[in-house]
């Protein structure tokens, strides 16, 4: 897996390479937008981590060129500015994840993880969290290796719930994602649907947040990313 | 700032009103005027009346002389006077003057009816005065006056005297004065009203304008507008708008400064966490283990603070321009923050609940309810026992909300009373709080003594500078079912709540 990085801060930038590459990534550092761009444009990324702090041309309109280029590997932007507002322009420019500085290195590391699993989930390429494995094309569920049947709409359920492993998803999230409901009222679908999940892959596995939403925590250890 | 404003209106009291003054003043000196004017008028009246009455009468009495005198020339002539003179006086009727001709100590002619010896002993100058008769009696008090005023001609031994009534003169003063007295008074009302009204406009103009000065709010930067032509308000108005400007600059310097100085700190405190990180703990001995916990740990509170400090200029920022009457969702932003705190939460093992229906909706700044919210969380997340466990509650005014998991007090004191607007409650199994250490939290960077190392312990004070700002209420108290602190956040300012059925989408 390879993560493309625009950092100008050495000593992030540095440190940043180092533990992903001790994670097993790949990592190409840019300190130019330049070099970000045809980097991009000539390379395949897993994740780009963007940092928007830069001096000189802004991060956000590197995103857009990029995403007008068509290139859609996910973006994870890296930024010191923290309101609703920067946050909400950040999305708006397509970015797919949004860190605030000074972030923890673990963080950053699940939410690349996150990302690559997007990714790969829209490639059809297999899913990893934890035991379990997914294979997207075939909708083939694993658990320690051992295939278990999963109906499609669970199927869909459980590779939404994966792919954002570590966040929490809401109700309406994923009424709106898996089903293009719109929530009916007092609907209990989800909730039959989670339960039978949990029934054939662990009642561990997927957390209710009362009132909230469901989460599949994040692994613990980095271990055993590709 | 409250003092000041006491002392404010103490010294307003104290000042007198500037229609005050001016009434005041315009009274006194119309009324001085009108005084002076009727006594001026009086005066110079009686002086010229008199001057110019003797001069004629002097002209009149050296005519009659002249006449007297040639009528030994002229025979004819002087038969003319003679039968002339009492003709004219009849036809006249006057009683207020007399004429007198003396021609060799005789009685010639006379208009007055005295007797002949008093008539010779007139003199030539001087007073007169006889008992004045009335319907045919003789008065002994009231005497009239007379004023003389004659001519002689020694050589033909002829002498005339005109004698004038000084009641005359003086009702002829006395009407002037009185016409001037009464003109003064009309006059003097007419323009004391006219004066009043232009003082009145004004001043109402003045009046205008301190109340759109005092209708301001803190927040408002724009410039004052105080709608009128006239160029001493014009200028204050230039004068205000100026400072306005020029404070709305300083504050917003402030504020950009306290911002980018945030903002710049975070780049180097990330390097430094960064790369105290991205050292192999396996590679280094238990002690460089923990000095980089240490680094680390310093790192946490260090971008806490920063965060805190954004956040209180952020608060204030809102003084200064941003909407204040936005519809903010507070069922959606306890997901989201909920959402964002889950993870931390679920790593050992704890539990959160939301209690709340799809969407409550209140005015307010959103960035700003977030932010208290946050931090109100971030509270409750921080100082949870362990395993952490936090309900909060999102309830759009005395709905019966019950939670399906953990039980949040239920108890009526949690409710505001019907109609009181929403309220949105955070309640943990932590420690808990005095009400007492409440005030003493939410005072800026008091830590509470409460040394988890993590808190920078502006998080409250923010909480409670926001909530000031936006107007909502906090009441911290204890959370009967989880037996830490509960902190209840009542919107109670709103006036429009509208709240959304349980299943539409956040």
């Amino acid at each position: 897996m390879r993560v493309l990085i625009y950092e100008d801060d050495p000593a992030i930038g540095d440190a940043v390479t180092r533990r992903l590459q001790q994670g097993g990534y790949t990592v190409d550092w840019v300190q130019e937008g330049v070099a970000l761009r045809s980097a991009a444009e000539y390379d395949d990324f897993t994740v780009i981590i963007l940092d928007l702090g830069l001096p000189g041309e802004d991060g956000l309109t590197i995103l857009k060129g990029l995403r007008t280029m068509g290139a859609n590997t996910p973006v994870l932007i890296l930024t010191a500015r923290d309101s609703l507002e920067d946050r909400v322009r950040g999305l708006d420019a397509s970015a797919d994840d949004y860190l605030v500085k000074p972030f923890m290195m673990d963080e950053l590391l699940a939410r690349v993880r996150a990302l690559a699993r997007r990714k790969a989930a829209k490639a059809q390429d297999t899913v990893r969290c934890g035991d379990i494995e997914i294979e997207p094309a075939g909708m083939i569920v694993r658990k320690n290796g051992e295939i278990v049947e999963v109906a499609p709409k669970l199927f869909n359920l459980l590779l939404t719930l994966v792919v954002n492993s570590g966040r929490v998803l809401t109700r309406s999230e994923l009424d709106e994602k898996l089903y293009g409901w719109s929530g009916e009222a007092e609907s209990n679908t989800l909730e039959v649907y989670v339960s039978q999940l949990r029934r054939k892959l662990g009642a561990d596995l997927i957390k209710t947040v009362r009132g909230v939403g469901y989460i599949i925590p994040r692994e613990k250890s980095i271990a055993g990313e590709k | 700032m409250a003092k000041d404003h006491e002392l404010a209106r103490e010294t307003s009291r104290e000042a007198v009103s500037i229609r005050g003054i001016l009434y005041y003043r315009l009274n006194i000196y119309l009324a001085a005027g009108w005084v002076l004017a009727t006594l001026l008028t009086g005066a110079a009246g009686t002086q010229y009346f008199n001057e110019g009455l003797r001069g004629r009468v002097i002209h009149l009495a050296n005519i009659i002389l002249s006449f007297e005198t040639a009528r030994d020339q002229d025979a004819r002539s002087a038969g003319r006077i003679d039968n002339f003179l009492p003709d004219r006086m009849d036809d006249i009727g006057v009683n207020d003057y007399f004429i007198v001709v003396i021609r060799d100590n005789a009685v010639r002619y006379s208009t007055i009816d005295l007797p002949s010896e008093e008539l010779l002993a007139l003199p030539l100058s001087g007073r007169m005065s006889h008992p004045a008769t009335f319907l045919g009696y003789e008065w002994p008090i009231t005497f009239i006056d007379w004023r003389l005023y004659g001519v002689e001609d020694l050589d033909r031994n002829v002498r005339v005297v005109v004698g004038l009534w000084q009641g005359e003169m003086f009702l002829g003063i006395l009407t002037v004065t009185l016409f001037v007295f009464t003109v003064g008074l009309l006059v003097g009302a007419v323009s004391l009203l006219l004066a009043r009204r232009v003082v009145g406009q004004v001043v109402h103009s003045l009046e205008d304008s301190a109340a759109a000065v005092m209708r301001r709010t803190e927040n408002e930067m724009t410039p004052i507008r105080l709608n009128t032509r006239l160029r001493e308000l014009t200028q204050i108005e230039d004068a205000l708008n100026d400072l306005i400007a020029r404070l709305d600059d300083t504050v917003r310097r402030e504020r950009n400064f306290i911002a980018n100085a945030a903002h710049e700190l975070r780049t180097p405190l990330t390097a430094v966490r960064a790369q105290a990180e991205a050292v192999e703990l396996q590679a280094v001995t238990p002690e460089v283990r923990g000095q980089i916990d240490g680094m680390l740990e310093a790192t946490d509170r260090a971008s806490r603070l920063i965060s805190q400090l954004l956040q209180l200029a952020r608060s204030e920022a809102v003084a200064t321009g941003a909407s204040d009457q936005e519809p903010v969702d507070l069922a959606a932003i306890a997901r989201d923050l909920i959402a964002q705190f889950t993870p931390e939460i679920l790593k050992d093992r704890g539990d959160i609940e939301l209690v709340a229906p799809a969407s409550v909706i209140v005015p307010g700044n959103r960035e700003l309810i977030h932010a208290l919210l946050r931090n109100l969380l971030e509270n409750a997340v921080k100082y949870a026992g362990a395993p952490k466990r936090i309900v909060v509650t999102v309830d759009p005014e005395a709905a019966g909300l019950q939670p399906a998991g953990l039980q949040p007090d239920a108890a009526q004191s949690d409710r505001p009373e019907p109609g009181a607007g929403p309220a949105v409650r955070i309640e943990d199994n932590g420690p808990g709080m005095s009400p007492a250490d409440f005030k003493k939290a939410v005072a800026k960077f008091e830590r509470l003594g409460r040394k988890s190392g993590e808190g920078a312990g502006l998080g409250l004070s923010i909480v409670q500078d926001i909530a000031q700002r936006q107007k909502l209420k906090l009441t911290p108290g204890r959370s009967q079912s989880l037996g830490g602190l509960k902190i209840i956040v009542s919107f109670t300012r709103l006036s429009s709540v509208r709240s959304a059925p349980d299943s539409s989408p956040a």
